[in-house]
């Protein structure tokens, strides 16, 4: 029974791959990368997943890990491709392979010295060694500094001759990071990332490897990061530092925090939409000041609300949800009204409108103080979709097949 | 003074204190002994406001504090030296007694730290001195003149004598007998039963969170179920 | 511009006290701003991510008051002096952050007292965020602003020497020699220049005395530039003076509220331990709100001196590299530690000149990053922290 169900959720895994690839041809170009872009994400999201919500090490440099491992496959295709005469599809997964082990080896000088620290402090110190790894680049001229570097080939070249378009290899990763964390945590050899991530203190007494399991997340993690990095080097043709700045590391946390740190289902809905989201903006006409104002002084009424009814509301559970439904639909609703209403106002009904495009990053933000504020743990927190949960849902009984159930 | 009404106080789900009533009058000195984790500091804390019951009223010279915080029932008079003396190491003696007459806005504070140091005379010596250079004694001294410098109706002492001497034990306890005769209320909190029963008026068992013995210190000192508990048969 | 240094020279020896200033000018103002990180780091335990954002805002809020007086683009001034302009607006920029801080504290950083510090640090990154691509939305970008000139005084534009060593007596007599021949020759074609019909097409006497001229003049340039050179100076702007004079009598201030106030105590006793705090009568809210006003009072006031004297443009950025700096001066110091804030700042404003200084400027920016990776690494605690590893 368990391998009929592995060998179909491979099979099933490949076939989603293929299909997406036939789709995504048909679509724009413009849509196609969303699909290539939303696939690194939730790479980046699940392997920072594992970093951070199962082995608890707060890591918030993830970029420089993707930029480690594009620049490791894209100076190398630039130097060796025209010499190695190998077809492009592998010399892209050789490349994936040597990005993977590069990143993982600044994976490993980032994470064996911050062992010793926690909390803040490893935060911080990642996030400087990102920075410092992304001036370091700036400053070499030999890959391009930073005015930036073409890297050759790109994908189309590299797959005409299997006549798909990349899209399937960019979300095979994605899968097979989802599947490598997901067999971590659910395997009894997952328990001990787990367990550090509760308590180091308690883990190392009961003979747990705390420091090789630190270094082995951070291993992963930073190697699919790596491999992720080489696909954007091949899929955009080009790479400049300004690509992998502090706010991606930033998104992508978001991301994780937003899904729920620990909680892989989390990472990888979280990482779609949040990459949507913004996206489906730009087709959004500017949006009129007014209705700005209205939605900040709606947003801060209902995040106040909420707050109030997750701390201090005592009935149940079914009326506590639909107290909190309610109260965001009538704050919406507050919103709305305020929109129309503030354009009587001289300054604010004369201010030009905002692209909506503009408000990514303040969406990002707003969803981390949000999230903090009402629910820290994240949408999932540390649930996970499992064939037992749908088997739930359906109503059927299920028997435990492991010791270890999330 | 003060009237403690079926409180109980729980750490999560563990239930630390269950209905407990005490009561306090004025000018006592009134003990609570119990063993280890009987619940004898949670009560002082709940009573100083740092830990909130769950249910139970508590009322101190008539108004209710079960839901102030605790700078607010300071400013009533009430003064709590707490278990482990949490002296403010990254500051002076001086600065430690200083902080003890924060919410005095009146010119005799000067006063009352002269009165303080002819109290504890070590203190004296080492005013200028970082308060975590002090021995262990010399830091009880410090807490306990901190918490008098409020000038409180009310000091509770949580565990003055641990890990003191037994010369400077008897000393904190004359001390504390001193203070009373001086005119200010005590409620005491001891594992040295012996002690702590001696100089009460009147005392209470504590234990595992319920208050099973409430008499004169004197009785409690005579009874055999107290001295085969606390005070070694 | 009122801060411009002599062009930058390269690092030698003599060159030392010169990198040696600056650094320590600098260092004040990096100061001002690590004060805030460190006292809020010092009762809450937490990284303001945001105070560079707070430092933002007190720039712009200096900005736009400069507007509101009259120093607006296409604007004349008002009629009173720009020393009372320049009060006005570091009493604005000052109240303004403090406000905006007690703002931040009081919705995004209270409610998360109880929870995990990790929830309160990605609020604070949260917030950081919001200001800076938020604010992109509401003030002016772009082009990005900056403070006129105008506001600054006329008796701040011209530097203050320090000579350490005087110029070779030799090469200064060298160079007054060849003066008078420099100043006749001047004359000489000066009064040539009268009789000729353009400058152009000069008559073979015209040209004559014009290469004379020249020549007496590049001689006695050169003798001149020699002699200034051998001579070994210390350039101080005006202006970084000025600066540097308001950061310590701030700071000397904040010495003062710190150790002689009760309020100061109650900060110091609620740093170390919240409870006991408490139990002394110590309201720890208005002890946190009051911490946050100061921290983030004395970074509006190093925002709106640096943004007037520099008058470097302003955007929503313009927090991210002096934040990152002032935080790794914090830590450097001894997060936690007031007085390490001071000496961590000097000593990152030194470095960083030493860095310009040895030919690096382009990663100035990251030896910001490296001392903070090395302090946190070897010695956590910072200068005058602990020495053992502090386990979070």
């Amino acid at each position: 029974m368990f391998w009929i169900s592995r060998l179909g959720s491979i099979l099933g895994a490949l076939l989603f791959c293929f299909l997406l690839d036939k789709v995504t041809g048909g679509l724009s170009d413009f849509s196609s990368r969303l699909v290539v872009l939303a696939g690194l994400y939730v790479t980046l999201s699940v392997s920072l997943n594992l970093i951070n919500g199962i082995t608890g090490q707060f890591s918030m440099g993830h970029a420089a890990f993707y930029q480690v491992g594009a620049y490791t496959a894209g100076y190398l295709s630039v130097t060796y491709f025209s010499k190695a005469h190998l077809p492009g599809f592998l010399w892209i997964v050789l490349m994936m392979i040597v990005a993977a082990i590069g990143a993982a080896l600044a994976g490993l000088i980032v994470g064996l010295p911050s062992l010793r620290l926690k909390g803040d402090y490893l935060a911080i110190v990642t996030l400087g060694f990102g920075e410092i790894i992304r001036i370091v680049v700036q400053n070499q001229p030999s890959i391009g500094g930073a005015y930036g570097m073409n890297v050759q080939p790109k994908f189309p070249q590299l797959f005409a001759s299997t006549g798909t378009h990349g899209v399937w290899l960019v979300w095979l990763l994605a899968i097979l990071c989802i599947a490598v964390c997901r067999n971590l945590l659910k395997n009894v050899h997952g328990l001990p990332f787990l367990a550090v991530r509760e308590d180091e203190i308690a883990s190392s007494a009961m003979g747990v490897n705390v420091t090789g399991v630190k270094v082995t997340a951070f291993l992963i993690g930073s190697a699919f990061a790596g491999a992720a990095g080489a696909l954007l080097a091949h899929y955009e043709g080009f790479l400049s530092p300004t690509m992998f700045t502090m706010e991606l590391s930033f998104i992508v946390l978001t991301m994780v925090v937003l899904g729920g740190t620990g909680s892989i289902t989390g990472s990888t809905l979280a990482a779609i939409v949040l990459f949507y989201l913004p996206e489906k903006l730009r087709d959004l006409p500017p949006v009129p000041v007014s209705f700005l104002v209205g939605a900040v002084i709606g947003a801060v009424g209902i995040v106040v609300f909420l707050k109030k009814t997750i701390d201090n509301y005592h009935g149940s559970s079914s009326q506590k949800t639909v107290r909190m439904i309610l109260g965001t639909a009538t704050g919406i609703v507050v919103a709305a009204a305020l929109g129309f209403v503030l354009k009587v106002i001289p300054t604010i009904g004369h201010a030009a409108p905002v692209e909506a495009a503009k408000l990514r990053m303040v969406i990002f933000a707003v969803t981390l103080i949000f999230l903090m504020l009402l629910r820290p743990q994240g949408v999932f927190a540390h649930h996970e979709f499992s064939w037992s949960w749908v088997k739930k849902l359906l109503g059927k009984k299920d028997v435990p097949t492991t010791a270890v159930s999330t | 003074m003060l009237e403690i009404n079926g409180i109980n106080v729980f750490y999560g789900a563990i239930q630390a204190l269950t209905d407990v009533s005490i009561k306090v009058e004025q000018g006592e000195i009134v003990s609570i002994i119990g063993s280890n984790g009987a619940g004898k500091s949670t009560l002082l804390r709940t009573i100083s406001g740092l830990q909130r019951p769950r249910s139970g009223a508590m009322s101190f010279l008539g108004t209710e504090i079960q839901d102030m915080a605790p700078n607010d029932i300071v400013r009533l008079g009430i003064s709590h030296s707490p278990e482990g003396r949490r002296i403010f190491t990254n500051m002076s003696v001086l600065e430690n007694l200083q902080l003890g007459a924060f919410t005095r806005k009146d010119n005799e504070i000067a006063q009352d730290m002269e009165a303080a140091m002819d109290r504890f005379p070590r203190l004296r010596e080492r005013i200028k001195q970082n308060s975590g250079t002090l021995s262990g004694g010399e830091q009880q001294m410090l807490a306990i003149g901190r918490a008098i410098m409020s000038r409180p109706k009310l000091l509770l002492l949580d565990e003055p004598s641990l890990g003191l001497a037994p010369n400077l034990v008897a000393e904190i306890f004359r001390i504390v007998l001193d203070l009373n005769k001086d005119g200010t209320t005590v409620l005491l909190v001891e594992q040295n039963a012996n002690r702590a029963l001696e100089i009460a008026h009147r005392a209470y068992v504590l234990e595992t969170g319920c208050i099973v013995l409430s008499d004169t210190g004197k009785n409690l000192l005579s009874d055999p179920k107290v001295k085969e508990a606390y005070l070694g048969g | 511009m009122l801060l411009t240094h002599a062009p930058v020279a390269e690092l030698t020896f003599s060159s030392l006290p010169q990198f040696f200033v600056n650094g320590v000018l600098n260092g004040a103002i990096y100061a001002l701003i690590a004060l805030g990180y460190t006292m809020v780091y010092g009762v809450l335990r937490l990284i303001n991510f945001a105070h560079g954002e707070v430092y933002m805002l007190g720039a712009y809020a200096a900005l736009l008051t400069s507007y509101a007086l009259g120093y607006g683009p296409g604007q004349s001034g008002p009629g009173f002096p720009s020393i009372l302009t320049l009060a006005i607006m570091l009493l604005v920029s000052m109240s303004f952050c403090a406000l905006l801080g007690v703002l931040i504290e009081r919705f995004a950083y209270r409610p998360m007292r109880s929870q995990p510090r990790i929830a309160s640090l990605i609020t604070a990154i949260g917030v950081s965020l919001l200001f800076q691509f938020g604010g992109q939305l509401v003030l002016p970008v772009s082009p990005p602003p900056s403070i006129s000139e105008r506001v600054n005084p006329d008796f701040l534009r011209t530097p203050v020497e320090i000579t350490l060593k005087a110029p070779d007596r030799q090469m200064v007599a060298t160079a007054t020699s060849l003066k008078p021949a420099y100043e006749a020759a001047k004359q000489a074609w000066e009064e040539q220049k009268k009789h000729e019909a353009n400058e152009f097409d000069l008559s073979p006497e015209g040209k004559t005395l014009r290469t004379s001229f020249q020549d007496a003049e590049r001689a006695y340039q050169d003798a001149a530039r020699k002699a200034d050179a051998s001579a070994n100076k210390i350039l101080i702007p005006k202006g970084k003076l000025v600066m540097f004079s308001t950061s310590i009598f701030l700071m000397i201030i904040l010495w003062w509220l710190v150790t002689r106030t009760s309020a100061g105590r109650a900060m110091r006793a609620v740093s170390h331990d919240f409870n006991a705090a408490s139990l002394m009568g110590i309201s720890v809210d208005k002890t946190i709100t009051f911490t946050f006003i100061i921290g983030s009072a004395l970074a509006g006031a190093a925002a709106m001196m640096l943004a007037t004297f520099q008058g470097t443009p302003l955007t929503t950025f313009y927090g991210v590299q002096p934040g990152v700096k002032a935080f790794v001066a914090a830590v450097l110091g001894g997060i936690g530690n007031i007085p390490g804030a001071v000496i961590g700042g000097l000593l990152m404003g030194v470095a960083e000149d030493l860095v310009i200084g040895m030919g690096y400027s382009q990663y100035k920016d990251a030896i910001a990053l490296v001392i903070l990776i090395g302090v946190l690494l070897l010695r956590p605690g910072g200068i005058l922290g602990s020495s053992k590893v502090e386990k979070v």
